[in-house]
């Protein structure tokens, strides 16, 4: 049968965007009723079935729009997970504008590139980059919830890596040769989990996973190297630091923006 | 009808319409098209993060059960999620009274 056919492939493609869900058979087998419940009522009124099926697919929504929505609401897990999970747009947001203040700030609380380096613009600076890291780590910890469904295992291990990188940053936000390549494996073990859902663009997450690990190695190479020869590093940190704050704020800004996209073209539509 | 103005209020028809037993996410649909004679003609999609938003919540519960041939998840509302039922629909009919006696105070067409 035609019909058939055309709500298995949509229920193939739906299937895709939920591949990670631990909840996804459910999550088809309640589409899948619906779908041949809204075929059914149609075929009674006298359509015939393949415009129908049609129909029905047209009510229902892109299957995009719909895994986009479907996603937000995690099957398992906490308030905090539900939270983080519905709100990912805006605390993606405030994660890549935290990172951007985090650049500045560290300029005089790192270096001495355009004042003298206070114990208090340290202090500061630290400050604010542990907050991006915390920042950071709950978008990761949304991702992967929306990703599964719930909050696993490996969601709770990434979360207590960024929590750890926050902390180093805190203490000893100097030494990036620690909380950067430790930030660096909580998003590149986020991304290759979260492939799967689109959450972001393809072309980021393929920069994410060349650059994080750069970026880690540049940190540790700086590092080794300024302990070694007894240079002033600062600089060259700083220039490490700007450019993983630059390439996460860019990739949080394409999930928020995507991510809000998504829930704008999927929001309740009513005719008449 | 505004579609921003009903989402507002879609956690409430849907907990009205769940109210009457157990139904599946079709049937909800189909009720709040039918009770609103069309008005609520919803993007049928949508109806189930809302669904599930709400039962996570602990508002709403499900069961499995069989209809024609294949699995059907059926919602009903939790006695928490009656006890939210009567509390909004007494919040929204202070809200329509209030809006109500404003209009009538103003009528229209108002002549300065």
């Amino acid at each position: 049968m035609a019909a058939d056919g055309l709500i298995d492939q949509y229920l193939t493609a739906l299937g895709k965007r939920v591949r990670s869900r631990s909840d996804r058979h459910d999550l088809l087998d309640e589409v899948r009723d619906h779908l041949l419940s809204a075929v059914e009522r149609l075929e009674a009124l006298g359509v015939d079935s393949p415009t129908a099926e049609r129909r029905a697919l047209t009510r229902f929504g892109q299957p995009k729009l719909v895994a986009a929505l479907i996603t937000e609401v995690p099957s398992k897990g906490n308030l905090m997970s539900l939270f983080l999970a519905r709100h990912l747009p805006a605390m993606s947001v405030a994660a890549a504008v935290t990172w951007l203040v985090a650049v500045a700030v560290a300029v005089y609380g790192q270096t001495d590139l355009l004042a003298t380096w206070t114990p208090e613009a340290y202090i500061v600076s630290s400050a604010v980059i542990a907050v991006a890291c915390v920042l950071t780590a709950s978008v990761l910890v949304g991702l992967n919830v929306r990703a599964t469904g719930e909050l696993d295992t490996t969601t709770i291990l990434i979360a207590l890596i960024g929590i750890m990188s926050a902390v180093a940053a805190l203490l000893l936000s100097w030494f990036i040769a620690l909380w950067l390549p430790l930030l660096a494996i909580a998003v590149i073990w986020t991304m290759v989990r979260a492939w799967t859902m689109h959450a972001g663009s393809r072309p980021f997450a393929v920069v994410m996973l060349v650059t994080m690990p750069l970026l880690a190695a540049a940190a540790i190479v700086t590092t080794v190297i300024g302990q070694a020869t007894r240079l002033d590093n600062a600089v060259a940190s700083w220039i490490v630091f700007a450019g993983l704050a630059a390439v996460l704020a860019a990739t949080l800004v394409d999930v928020a923006v995507r991510l809000g996209r998504r829930a704008t073209h999927a929001k309740v539509s009513v005719a008449g | 009808m505004n579609a921003e103005s009903l989402k507002g209020h879609l956690d409430l028809l849907v907990l009205a319409v769940t109210s009457a037993g157990p139904i599946h996410g079709y049937g909800v649909i189909e009720r709040l098209r039918e009770r609103s004679q069309g008005s609520f003609d919803l993007a049928e999609g949508t109806v189930y993060p809302v669904l599930h938003r709400l039962e996570r919540a602990g508002l709403l519960e499900h069961e499995w059960s069989e209809a024609s041939g294949r699995r059907r998840k059926l919602y009903r509302l939790t006695p928490a999620g009656q006890a939210r039922l009567v509390e909004q629909r007494a919040g929204w009919r202070e809200f329509v009274d209030a809006v109500e006696s404003v209009l009538r105070r103003n009528p229209w067409p108002q002549t300065a």
